[in-house]
């Protein structure tokens, strides 16, 4: 058993009339696996993704699989009862992509969720995006251990470019 | 224009063989709207008896927008609504915009019309995400794995979105 603590601020000084600012904070019991990595999204996907903004169904095979849960042909029998924790940050543009050269000036990557039981048609098709993460921008989420979780940085509106799109991601359980 | 500035801090002495920590920040700027207001999910009468925290339809799909989530039942903030349950969790969905359950995706299992939960917030959890605008977001309190009925006492968020 590990124990993580994580905690989130929040603070503006003109999105209200007075100053806004909160802090919230959680500890974490995990079973201790986990651990950040970072990755090159072209590496995996190099082909086009038509609008994202449009629903409808992502193929699993054409994103990278940051999570994998039931019905993923990566499922190591995960337990949908475990508390399980995603962290997931768009480094490019922040210094650690100079490394993957020249870099898209606007990648958005781009997080969708597939599953047995999603709704989807196969296990590895997935639905429109759960999240948008800009350049610089992360997203924490308890995620649902059940569905199997992807990445991509798409050609179409809302990314353009998927060189050197790299992120930097973590889950824990 | 509003600016918003976001940190996440990630820490552990015993999750790897030293320890662990680390800081993320990000500077939003945002259109000014936003705020942050609490609900009891037990009041939730949309939507099948689940609440939107945001519509398909409030914002431009390509402004950037952010969605905040606590879960703060068992903070203390939830003893003005009586008794709690000691196992809620605030489960997250999605819906396109239109009608979810044309054909687009499948029910999710219960009585929901949309996809798998993509979050589960236990009890003093949050979870902040960049959502897709173009889709709209629904909580609801059930067990871990989404299973209705078990829950009987109110489960209360706290939520933002920011754009």
């Amino acid at each position: 058993m590990a124990t993580v603590s994580t905690t989130f601020t929040f603070s503006s000084t003109d999105i209200s009339s007075d100053a806004l600012s909160f802090t919230v904070s959680e500890n974490l019991s995990l079973t201790g696996s986990g651990g950040v990595v970072r990755f090159n999204l072209n590496a995996k996907y190099t082909g086009s993704m038509e609008d994202p903004n449009l629903y409808g169904t992502r193929k699993g095979t054409n994103a990278y699989e940051i999570y994998a849960g039931s019905g993923s042909s990566n499922d190591n029998n995960p337990s949908g009862s475990v508390p399980t924790y995603l962290y997931l940050k768009n480094i490019t543009g922040s210094g650690f992509s100079a490394s993957a050269g020249g870099m898209s000036t606007a990648s958005c990557v781009h997080v969708f969720v597939s599953g047995a039981g999603s709704g989807a048609t196969t296990a590895n098709d997935g639905a429109h995006d759960v999240a948008k993460i800009y350049q610089g921008g992360f997203a924490y989420i308890p995620i649902n251990p059940n569905v199997s979780y992807y990445a991509y940085s798409p050609t179409g509106s809302g990314g353009a470019g998927l060189t050197g799109t790299i992120i930097e991601y973590g889950v824990f359980r | 224009m509003a600016t918003v500035s976001t940190t996440f801090t990630f820490s552990s002495t015993d999750i790897t063989s030293d320890a662990l920590s680390f800081t993320v920040s990000e500077t939003l700027s945002l259109t000014g709207s936003g705020g942050i207001q609490r609900f009891n999910l037990s009041d939730a009468t949309n939507s099948q008896s689940a609440y939107e925290v945001y519509n398909s339809q409030s914002f431009d799909a390509t402004d950037p927008t952010y969605l905040y989530i606590k879960n703060i039942t068992g903070s203390g903030y939830s003893g003005s609504s009586g008794a709690m349950s000691t196992a809620s969790f605030v489960h997250l969905y999605q819906s396109g915009s239109g009608n979810a359950s044309n054909g687009t995706y499948s029910p999710l299992k219960g009585n929901h019309d949309g996809l798998e939960s993509i979050a589960v917030i236990p009890q003093g959890g949050f979870t902040y995400i960049p959502i897709n605008p173009d889709s709209s977001y629904f909580i609801f309190a059930a067990d871990h794995t989404g299973s209705e009925g078990n829950i009987t006492a109110s489960t209360i968020v706290e939520f933002g979105v920011f754009n």
